[in-house]
C-alpha cells in the first residue's frame, strides 16, 4: 500500500472507528486497527528535546504539520534506522506539547470547527513562560497553523493594553524614543499610558 | 495569561503579530518602541499586513440613526475583528463614500459639491483631488453629481485612478446620450476627460458595486445584460457578457462582486444563491463555483444583498443586519444588527473593504 493510500484509509478508518466500550462509546485508535488490517505498524521518528528525551511520534502527523520537518524527511537527511532529529532550542515539555497539538489536529482534522476551536483554547491554556516557549517552538518547526493560533492570542493580548503594559508583555526594556519624543508621544496620546 | 518570558522576540513573530491588528490598536503600535515605530513604514510589513488583510474581507456600512438629525457614522465589519467604528475625521470635512478599492476609499464632500477625496483610512493619509478645470459636475444629469464614480487601485505600482462618469446636458436642454468621462491620474495628479455615447441606465446597488480587475472598472447595468466595462488603459468603454445561463433567466436578481481579484457574479432567486467567477478574462469564461442553499434565511431573502466576498466567505447587508457566509463550512452569522431604527438601509451605503497600507500620495 503506497503512502497515500496508507493515509486515506486512516482518515477513513478515523472517522468510524467507534465501538462500545463498557456500555459508552469510544474510538478505537485507528492505528491500531490499520496495524491489525495490514500487519506492519506506520512509521514513527525519532525527536530529541534539548534536555535530550527522545519522543516518537508518527512521522505522517509531524510531516503534515511541521514545514522543517518535512524537509529534512523529503531531502533524505533523516535515516528511519538509527537518526533521531535533535531539537536543541525546544524543551521536553514544550515539545510534549507540540506533539500534542500536531496529533490532535491530524486525528481531529474532520472535527467541526467549534470543537477544534475549544480543544485550541483548552490546549493554549498554559503558563506564564509558557506560551512564550510555545511560540518559539512553533516558529523554529515553522507550524503555520499552530502560529497562526498563537499569533492571534498574543493579538488579542495587546488589542486593548496600556504601552507600558505592552512594553512588559513583549519585555522591551529600552522604547528607543528620546526623552523629548516619548514626551511629546505622552502629551499627544494620553490615553495610550 | 501572560508571556512573561525573558526572551526577545524575533522580528518576523512581531511582524505576524502586528499584522493581525485591527487599525486603532496597530497605530497604538508607533508609541510602544521606535523599532515598532519604524516597522510601520516598512516595505515587508506592509506587505505581510496587505497578504493578511487579502484573506479577510469587511464591508464598510454607513448607520445613520433618525433621532440625530444630521449625525452618521461608518462601521467596518469583519471576520477577523468582529464589529469596529471606523473614522475618516481626519479628512475634516463631512463626507459621503463613493467607491472602495483595494484599501483606499474615494469619498465626496457634503457640503462641497465637486470636491473628492482619496484616503487610507488605516494609515490616515489623504488626496484632496484637484477640481478639474471643467467644472464638470453641474453639468452632470441628473442630481448635478456623477453617476458612475469609481476608483482603481493598482496596488502593484502604487497609483490609483478616480472616474467620474456621467451624462451630458447642457443647460435647459435634455440630456444628448453623451456620457462625458473624467479620469484622475495619480500619477499626474491631473484629470483627463473623454466622451462616448451611450444610454445605458444604472440603479444605485450597480453605482455602488464596481469591480476593479486587469486594469478596468466593471459595472452592471440595469437591465443586467451586461458587463458595462471601462479600460483604464485606453480610455474605452466596452461590454463584456454575463454566463449565458444569467441572461435569459427571468426574476433573479444580479450583483457584481470581487473574487479574490476575479470578477464575480452573485446570482439570487427564491431559494438559491448562485455564485459565479470570471476564470478566463479574456476568453470571458465563467465557472458556477458555489450553488448555496437559501433555506436558512428564507425570510430574509427578498431584502438581501451581497457586498463582498472572498473564496471562504460571503459578506450580505439586509436593512438592519450585516450576516456573512462560511462556504466550507456552510454556516450563516449574524455579525450585526441595528438596534435602533434607521432612515437608511444597511445595504444602501455598503462598501466592500479591505484594509491596506497602500499610500494615496
Amino acid at each position: 500500500m503506497t503512502q497515500l493510500d496508507r493515509l486515506s484509509v486512516y482518515h477513513w478508518l478515523n472517522a468510524w472507528c467507534i465501538k462500545p466500550v463498557g456500555g459508552a462509546l469510544v474510538r478505537q485508535e485507528p492505528e491500531y486497527i490499520l496495524l491489525a488490517l495490514m500487519g506492519s505498524p506506520l512509521k514513527k521518528i525519532m525527536l530529541c528535546s534539548s534536555e535530550k528525551e527522545i519522543f516518537s511520534v508518527e512521522e505522517q502527523v509531524m510531516v503534515q504539520h511541521s514545514v522543517i520537518i518535512n524537509n529534512m524527511i523529503e531531502d533524505g537527511s533523516y535515516n528511519h534506522e538509527e537518526s533521531k532529529i535533535p531539537l536543541d532550542c525546544v524543551d521536553s515539555k514544550t515539545l510534549k506539547k507540540v506533539i500534542d497539538y500536531c496529533t490532535h489536529h491530524t486525528h481531529h482534522h474532520n472535527d467541526n470547527q467549534e470543537d477544534l476551536e475549544a480543544w485550541d483554547a483548552q490546549f493554549l491554556n498554559v503558563d506564564s513562560n509558557g506560551l512564550y516557549d510555545l511560540l518559539m517552538a512553533a516558529n523554529y518547526l515553522e507550524i503555520r497553523n499552530l502560529l497562526d493560533l498563537i499569533y492571534g492570542t498574543i493579538k488579542n493580548m495587546i488589542k486593548g493594553k496600556k504601552i507600558d503594559e505592552i512594553r512588559r508583555i513583549f519585555n522591551i526594556k529600552d522604547h528607543g524614543f528620546t526623552p523629548e519624543e516619548e514626551e511629546q508621544n505622552r502629551k499627544e496620546y494620553p490615553h495610550f499610558y | 495569561m501572560d508571556i512573561r518570558g525573558e526572551g526577545i522576540f524575533p522580528d518576523e513573530v512581531v511582524i505576524q503579530i502586528l499584522a493581525r491588528l485591527p487599525v486603532k490598536p496597530l497605530l497604538r503600535c508607533k508609541t510602544v518602541c521606535k523599532l515598532w515605530y519604524k516597522l510601520l513604514f516598512d516595505k515587508y510589513f506592509i506587505q505581510v499586513y496587505n497578504e493578511v488583510s487579502r484573506k479577510n474581507p469587511m464591508i464598510l456600512v454607513e448607520i445613520s440613526d433618525s433621532s440625530l438629525v444630521s449625525k452618521s457614522s461608518l462601521i467596518c465589519v469583519d471576520n477577523l475583528r468582529g464589529v469596529s467604528e471606523f473614522s475618516l475625521d481626519f479628512l475634516n470635512d463631512r463626507v459621503k463614500v463613493r467607491a472602495s478599492c483595494n484599501g483606499l476609499l474615494c469619498c465626496s464632500s457634503i457640503p462641497d459639491k465637486g470636491v473628492f477625496y482619496v484616503c487610507n483610512p488605516v494609515t490616515r493619509e489623504f488626496r484632496l483631488l484637484p477640481k478639474s478645470r471643467e467644472r464638470p459636475v453641474t453639468r452632470f444629469y441628473p442630481d448635478g453629481e456623477a453617476t458612475l464614480v469609481g476608483l482603481a487601485c493598482d496596488s502593484m505600482y502604487q497609483k490609483f485612478n478616480v472616474v467620474l462618469a456621467g451624462c451630458h446636458r447642457t443647460f435647459g436642454h435634455r440630456p444628448d446620450g453623451s456620457f462625458i468621462c473624467l479620469v484622475f491620474d495619480s500619477e499626474m495628479n491631473k484629470w483627463r476627460k473623454f466622451i462616448s455615447f451611450q444610454d445605458d441606465h444604472f440603479t444605485h446597488m450597480n453605482k455602488n458595486q464596481v469591480v476593479y480587475v486587469n486594469n478596468a472598472l466593471h459595472w452592471l447595468t440595469a437591465s443586467a445584460t451586461y458587463i458595462l466595462v471601462l479600460d483604464l488603459s485606453c480610455d474605452v468603454w466596452r461590454k463584456m457578457p454575463l454566463p449565458y445561463e444569467l441572461s435569459y433567466r427571468v426574476g433573479n436578481r444580479i450583483y457584481l462582486l470581487d473574487f479574490d481579484g476575479s470578477l464575480s457574479v452573485i446570482q439570487i432567486s427564491e431559494a438559491w444563491m448562485n455564485i459565479w467567477v470570471l476564470k478566463d478574462y479574456w476568453k470571458d469564461e465563467w465557472c458556477l463555483v458555489d450553488k448555496v442553499s437559501l433555506r436558512c434565511i428564507r425570510g430574509m431573502v427578498p431584502g438581501i444583498f451581497p457586498i463582498s466576498q472572498t473564496g471562504e466567505y460571503v459578506f450580505l447587508a439586509t436593512h438592519k443586519q450585516v450576516l456573512v457566509y462560511h462556504r466550507r463550512t456552510q454556516v450563516w452569522k449574524e455579525m450585526y444588527s441595528v438596534k435602533y431604527s434607521s432612515t437608511l438601509p444597511l445595504w444602501f451605503s455598503a462598501h466592500a473593504y479591505r484594509s491596506t497600507m497602500f499610500s494615496c500620495n
